[in-house]
């Protein structure tokens, strides 16, 4: 079981944020003693994330998937959570993965938990701290 | 064309927010609650479609019964028909398997519902909706044309804005740009009056299981006095950025 994390880019190049998510998801693999598989569309020089503790990249090349489609992209990550058998899939919080996030956890049958903000609190059960009340408060979900 | 509004009741947003029992519960003593503002944006829309192009308009919520204010208010600014399931909305995935079976009873064109409420942020109903219903979905939406069948959305992207053609039915989780903030609606006593009349069923949950569970909520620590830093001491301004508030 290892940690799926979704690295967004744009026309080949990893978005800042895809970097970030992958420290994170980094970081999560870390307490649950596992390790972090990314998922990346279209994307080049892929053996960049793993300066930033990613130790597997499937990398979907196809000229159907060059513009975002929200059911395609999430019809992806939902393979490779599979494939890879993850229990945690971490994405960013951009417009893009906000579209397909939920797309993805109803697919999967999983529970989704945005705008995190720490890493989780505890593994068993899984427990993260998140903006809730518009930045007004925190809920450990 | 029928349409579904879904509506979430929340606090208005300029209540201060506070929790209780040991800090596991939102404090609703003495909080208004609302229309949610990107739900309002979606109905306001509906408005127009039923009013330009003859559409039907529901609206639909999952709460207890403190939440018919909120939902009577919508229907006093139009819609015809209103649907309450009579849980607490604890969960998305909960609340989307709730309105699912409503969209699947009530065979509609289109649902629209806030790309997220501003209580809990969870930006998930609109999407697992759709999924669960296995129709066509446009987030972010900040606009809707409807022709026949075909419907062609605008959606926000990070940086821009991206056009989408699509067919119904479709489920649209929309925000504010659907329509102007000027056009939003404030009903007017005649809407109230007949807001009275207008049909509010209450319905029972399917059972339907969560997928999480906010177990502890707490607020931001308050903001701390400004530190001056001496220009000249830079080493100190690195101390505090990087040990204190931890940005570096």
């Amino acid at each position: 079981m290892s940690v799926l994390v979704y690295t967004e880019s744009d026309n080949g190049n990893f978005k800042k944020n895809a970097l970030e998510v992958a420290s994170y998801a980094s970081e999560v693999a870390k307490q649950l003693g596992t390790t972090v598989t990314a998922i990346s569309i279209n994307a080049n020089e892929n053996e960049n994330l793993g300066t930033y503790g990613v130790s597997k990249v499937l990398n979907v090349s196809n000229d159907q998937l060059k513009t975002f489609n929200a059911k395609a992209y999430a019809h992806a990550i939902i393979d490779a959570a599979k494939s890879e058998g993850a229990k945690i899939v971490i994405v960013s919080s951009s417009s893009d993965t906000k579209f397909l996030a939920p797309i993805v956890a109803a697919k999967l049958g999983a529970g989704y938990a945005p705008n995190a903000v720490a890493a989780p609190e505890s593994s068993n059960p899984f427990t993260v701290k998140r903006t809730v009340f518009s930045n007004k408060g925190f809920a450990h979900t | 064309m029928k349409i579904l509004v879904c509506i979430s009741n929340v606090p208005d947003t300029t209540s201060k927010i506070n929790f209780t029992d040991g800090d596991t519960k939102f404090d609703s003593n003495g909080v208004q609650f609302v229309i949610n503002p990107n739900d309002e944006f979606g109905l306001t829309r509906a408005m127009w479609f039923k009013e330009k192009q003859g559409a039907t308009v529901h609206v639909a919520s999952v709460g207890g019964a403190s939440a018919e204010p909120t939902i009577r208010k919508a229907l006093a600014i139009g819609a015809d028909e209103a649907i309450r399931v009579n849980a607490e909305a604890t969960d998305g995935y909960f609340v989307a398997q709730q309105l699912a079976a409503v969209v699947k009873n009530g065979g509609y064109d289109i649902v629209i519902a806030g790309r997220e409420s501003i209580d809990y942020n969870g930006g998930m109903v609109p999407g697992i909706l759709a999924t669960l219903l296995d129709m066509n979905f446009v987030n972010t939406c900040i606009d809707l044309q409807i022709d026949g069948t075909n419907a062609s959305a605008t959606r926000e992207i990070d940086g821009g804005k991206e056009k989408i053609a699509t067919t119904l039915p479709l489920v649209i989780g929309c925000q504010k740009g659907l329509v102007e903030e000027s056009e939003l609606r404030i009903p007017n006593m005649r809407g109230i009056m007949m807001a009275r009349k207008k049909v509010l069923n209450v319905i029972e949950p399917i059972e339907a299981a969560m997928a999480t569970q906010d177990i502890k909520f707490d607020k931001p620590a308050p903001k701390g006095a400004v530190k001056m830093v001496d220009a000249a001491n830079v080493e100190e301004l690195v101390n505090l950025l990087h040990n204190e508030a931890k940005v570096i």
